[in-house]
């Protein structure tokens, strides 16, 4: 131990190679890029073998985007030590900067040859393979780095990776680790909240926004995020207060806008709603989804022709928006328009076969035309897209009794009573992540 | 995050409602005429009543029941056929905790226009954190009874017939010792005597109370505030049954009139809803779904809440219910539903589609957007303007007392709601109705009575740590009335559940004898019956709860009648 601690100190005496390299290696550090390159520049005239020296000033060089220089001192460094793996990582990090990804995965596969289990040359290779969209060969890479070695850069990559293929389970797994080695990041619990959605598993996804929340309460990202998942998780009053919040300090955003008139719709305050989408409207007229939830928000306050107005707008913009021929059933429907609506609502099936609310709007029309068993098959389509809806089991236990099937009605009614409840405890463990329990005094 | 691809709300009603969407199109406040529109005037003060509600501190409220209560009601407890008025006190944490617990003030009618005191004389000073209140002639003696609801134990006081009441509470067996809000007596078993169905709300641990936020469940619009009610646990609901000898057995389970779940019970009305000639119960449950107990006729009770659509909004969606009433509001002969909820949410009329099947109809009506800010409480249907068409009342007023401070949709201080009705059309006319009516207070219980006796219901409001209101409804209509009193003999008797149906002309219309409504509250049991341009009702039916049928023909209109199961129909109070 003393040996090597005497041997340090003779290495670093001032003026020697190791010595300068370590001053232009703390230079750098601090940022100090002049002072690093004249540092560089003395030592290689001092000792020209110096491959360090030129690989630093390569780098140097490389973010100066001076790639011609940049070139020149990395493959210098290269001839005096072709072992020198940081000088191959440089040099593929030029070829990338000159947009010649293949060669950059050449120059690493050659790094690699020299040491298989560097896990830079493993991070970089991955990198540079998911960049070029060759995503088995950069998992290929990226799952040989030791974990003891993963960098947070690391997981970050792993885990954009694994999202790329779709691998959300892998790819939460990755950014937890992440987040483990940068407790409370925020970014990382943005992004692992995403991926928890992707995933449909939504309370997750709320439960690590809603860290984020707590940790930055008041960053705009966040609290968008926050107030979205807690729309789709039909924490509605959490959302309609971090879009309120949102909408004081910027109060023309469009998305903010747009965001609280959803939510105050899945809140039933269409009033309130109508006002946020109609001033989304104004700022982005082109803007189809804007028409179709100024135009429910009208149908829903009775304003038939305005909201049909709107909603053909919409279509106009983009004839392929099915939730507008939806809810022009819905109008429809509540004109008693009952051939229109169903009319309306097939279209929409024919856009989209599985959309649910569309199999129960006819089934809702057939119910109030007294023909329970067309609206009991409509509905039982329904629950195919929807079957976790209370709202629907509400109406198939209310069509059941109808029918004078009263066990199928108790057990609709049952399914109906268990989906609150889940929804409930869904709220509950939501909350107490937020709040904590309930103290006692 | 790209916002949710489509609204999960579909707007989209059962067309069955959609037929009435016609019927219920909402109108203009411009078409109406100032005279259909009664005017409200506050007489608390004139008539003597000095009573001041306390319930905690009135800007602060860190505990759930330092918000809820504040009831009061109307009985005629000395038969001079003048309504008198009692009014439930609240109470603090500190002299709860020191004994010191006030008590409810009675205020006799002097048939005047105003009230005196005679809480000390009548004996009714058994101190406690009141909420609530019904009356009942549970023993027939032919005198009013009184049931006091508590944050526990309950309070049974029997009229002794001389301007006395003595507490006989342990006799009876129905002190509850829960969180009780509403109660209400009816005859379910049809045996001639009053059974009682007690909501009680939440149980308390004195011990461990719940402190105020920022907790799960103990914020409000980002603010910390008191907890609950969800979060807390619940208080199961109690029926007991009259054994006919002065004393109550508890038969929640073994009727099946059952709060399986503990839900948060606050509002509950005996009514025939399925039109069989029995009384079911129907609860308002806050932050949960209302129950609905269908009498099979032999004394036993199936839930149907959800069943039968009364339970949650059109969308299948759980309500904060509070107050409740279930009368014919359309005339077609079924008695329809109302419960008022809480803010961010409307209060929710229910049409009777027949066969037990109710509507969520709200959405078609003009109280749907009125409602949105307002935190409602006590509520009737009554024909206020006497045109034959039964209106809605209720009473208004936040829980959170920041926002007094704050300038915000949601107020602390709200005024009563008013909507009449227009053949089935409810119009918002609380602006039109008077001054007094435009007055924000934090509503809480609400009882309507003709404590005038001259032939108009009026209304009182207990307000939340404040003075009461005494809404005298001042007709600017030529409509004609008449009012009914029903003294039961085979039947209990108040007449209780007597089904009355008045013809006139095209126009027929149906009336359940009732004391308990609204929440907390208990009101005059008198039917008041609006003829419109009719002179007198053609035909006067009666269906007693005993199953005896009445009828008087050609009844001269603006008169106040009795009408009893032997005698048969008289003037008089």
């Amino acid at each position: 131990m003393l040996s090597c601690l005497i041997l340090g100190l003779v290495l670093l005496q001032p003026g020697t190679t190791p010595a300068r390299l370590k001053e232009a290696s703390d230079a750098l550090a601090a940022n100090d890029i002049r002072k690093a390159e004249l540092i560089l520049e003395k030592t290689i005239k001092a000792d020209p073998k110096s491959a360090e020296a030129y690989h630093l000033l390569g780098a140097i060089r490389l973010t100066e985007r001076r790639f011609p220089e940049a070139e020149s001192h990395l493959q210098k460094a290269l001839e005096l030590n072709p072992k020198l793996i940081a000088g191959y990582i440089a040099l593929a990090d030029l070829r990338i900067d000159q947009n010649r990804r293949d060669d950059a995965a050449a120059i690493l596969k050659k790094a690699l040859q020299i040491d298989p289990k560097d896990p830079r040359l493993l991070m970089r290779l991955g990198t540079a393979e998911a960049e070029a969209g060759r995503i088995a060969e950069s998992l290929k890479y990226l799952e040989a780095v030791p974990e003891a070695e993963a960098t947070p850069g690391y997981w970050e990559i792993l885990g954009r990776t694994y999202v790329s293929t779709g691998r959300f389970d892998q790819a939460e797994q990755a950014y937890l680790r992440l987040l483990k080695q940068e407790p409370g990041s925020i970014a990382t619990l943005r992004v692992l909240s995403g991926i928890a959605l992707k995933r449909g598993d939504s309370p997750k996804a709320w439960e690590y926004i809603a860290q984020a929340r707590t940790a930055a309460p008041n960053l705009p990202e966040v609290l968008y995020d926050f107030a979205q998942v807690s729309l789709v998780n039909n924490l509605v009053a959490e959302a309609i207060r971090a879009f309120r919040l949102l909408l004081i300090m910027d109060p023309d955003n469009p998305n903010y806008l747009f965001g609280l008139g959803n939510a105050l719709l899945e809140n039933v305050n269409f009033a309130e709603a109508e006002i946020y989408f109609a001033k989304f409207v104004k700022l982005r007229p082109e803007d189809p989804t804007g028409h179709l939830m100024l135009g429910y928000s009208l149908f829903v306050k009775k304003q038939y022709p305005e909201a049909q107005s709107q909603l053909e707008t919409a279509l106009q913009l983009d004839p392929n928006l099915t939730e507008a021929y939806y809810h022009l059933g819905a109008i429809a429907a509540a004109l008693n328009e009952d051939e229109k609506a169903v009319s309306l609502f097939q279209e929409t099936l024919r856009k989209n076969p599985n959309h649910g609310l569309a199999h129960f709007g006819i089934g809702k029309v057939h119910f109030g035309q007294k023909k329970y068993p067309e609206a009991m098959a409509a509905m039982q389509k329904a629950a195919e897209s929807i079957p976790s809806d209370p709202e629907l089991h509400f109406h198939m236990s209310r069509v059941y009794a109808f029918l004078n099937q009263k066990d199928k009605a108790k057990a609709e009614v049952e399914l109906y009573s268990k989906l609150t409840a889940e929804k409930e405890k869904r709220e509950v463990e939501s909350r107490r992540m937020v709040y904590g329990a309930t103290a006692a005094q | 995050m790209a916002p949710p691809p489509h609204s999960r709300r579909t707007g989209l009603r059962p067309p069955t409602i959609a037929v009435f969407a016609g019927l219920l199109a909402c109108a203009a406040l411009a078409d109406i005429s100032p005279d259909v529109v009664p005017q409200f005037t506050d007489q608390a003060a004139k008539a003597g009543i000095n009573f001041r509600h306390i319930n905690g501190p009135a800007d602060r409220k860190d505990l759930i029941f330092e918000a809820k209560g504040g009831g009061l009601g109307f009985f005629d407890y000395d038969n001079d056929g003048w309504m008198d008025l009692l009014l439930v006190q609240g109470s603090t944490i500190e002299a709860h905790r020191e004994g010191k617990d006030p008590h409810c003030i009675l205020y006799r009618n002097k048939r005047d226009g105003t009230f005196e005191d005679v809480t000390q004389k009548a004996g009714v000073t058994r101190p406690g954190w009141g909420m609530g209140v019904s009356f009942g002639d549970y023993d027939n003696d032919g005198f009013a009874d009184i049931y006091l609801t508590f944050l526990g134990p309950n309070v049974l006081y029997r009229n002794n017939g001389d301007g006395t009441f003595t507490d006989v509470t342990e006799k009876a067996g129905v002190a509850d010792p829960r969180w009780s809000s509403s109660a209400g007596f009816g005859d379910y078993d049809r045996d001639g005597d009053l059974d009682l169905y007690v909501c009680n709300y939440i149980t308390i641990d004195w011990n461990n109370l719940p402190k105020p936020g920022p907790g799960m469940f103990c914020t409000y619009l980002g603010r910390p505030v008191m907890c609950g009610p969800r979060g807390l646990k619940g208080a199961r609901d109690t029926l007991y049954r009259n054994n006919g000898d002065g004393t109550f057995t508890d038969v929640s389970e073994s009727s099946g009139a059952f709060d399986r779940d503990n839900l948060y019970g606050l509002g509950m009305v005996w009514a025939d809803l399925d039109n069989d000639q029995d009384f079911d119960i129907f609860v308002a449950n806050d932050d949960g779904p209302n129950l609905l107990f269908v009498n099979d006729g032999k004394g036993k009770f199936e839930e149907q809440g959800i069943l039968s659509g009364l339970a949650v909004a059109v969308d299948g969606r759980n309500q904060g219910c509070m107050g409740i009433d279930a009368a014919d509001y359309d005339n077609d002969g079924l008695l329809d539903g109302f419960v008022t909820n809480f803010s961010s949410d409307y209060s929710t009329l229910y049409h009777n589609d027949g066969n037990l099947f109710f509507s969520d109809i709200t959405g078609e009506t003009d109280l749907y957007t009125a409602e949105w800010p307002l935190v409602s409480w006590g509520v009737r249907f009554a024909d206020f303007n006497h045109d034959g068409w039964k209106d809605i009342f209720h009473a208004n007023g936040h829980v959170t007392p920041f926002l007094i401070k704050e300038k915000l949709e949601e107020q602390y201080f709200q005024p009563p709601s008013f909507y009449l009705n227009d053949r089935g059309t409810f119009r918002d006319v609380r602006k039109l109705a008077g001054p007094d009516m435009q007055v924000g207070k934090c509503g809480r219980g609400a009882a309507f009575a003709d404590y005038d006796n001259d032939g108009d219901t009026d209304v009182a409001i207990a307000n939340l740590n404040d003075s009461p209101q005494l809404l005298r409804n001042d007709r600017r209509d030529r409509n004609h009335w008449i009012m009914l009193r029903t003294v039961g003999r085979t039947s209990n008797r108040d007449g209780i559940g007597a089904r009355i149906t008045v013809t006139t002309g095209q126009m027929r219309q149906i009336w359940e004898i009732k004391r308990t409504v609204s929440i907390y509250s208990a009101s005059d049991p008198r039917a008041d019956i609006g003829l419109g341009e009719a002179t007198k009702a053609d035909l006067i039916k009666v269906q007693w709860p005993s199953g005896k049928v009445q009828e008087f023909r050609d009844v001269p209109s603006d008169q106040h009648y009795v009408v009893d199961e032997d005698k048969g129909l008289s003037k008089g109070y």
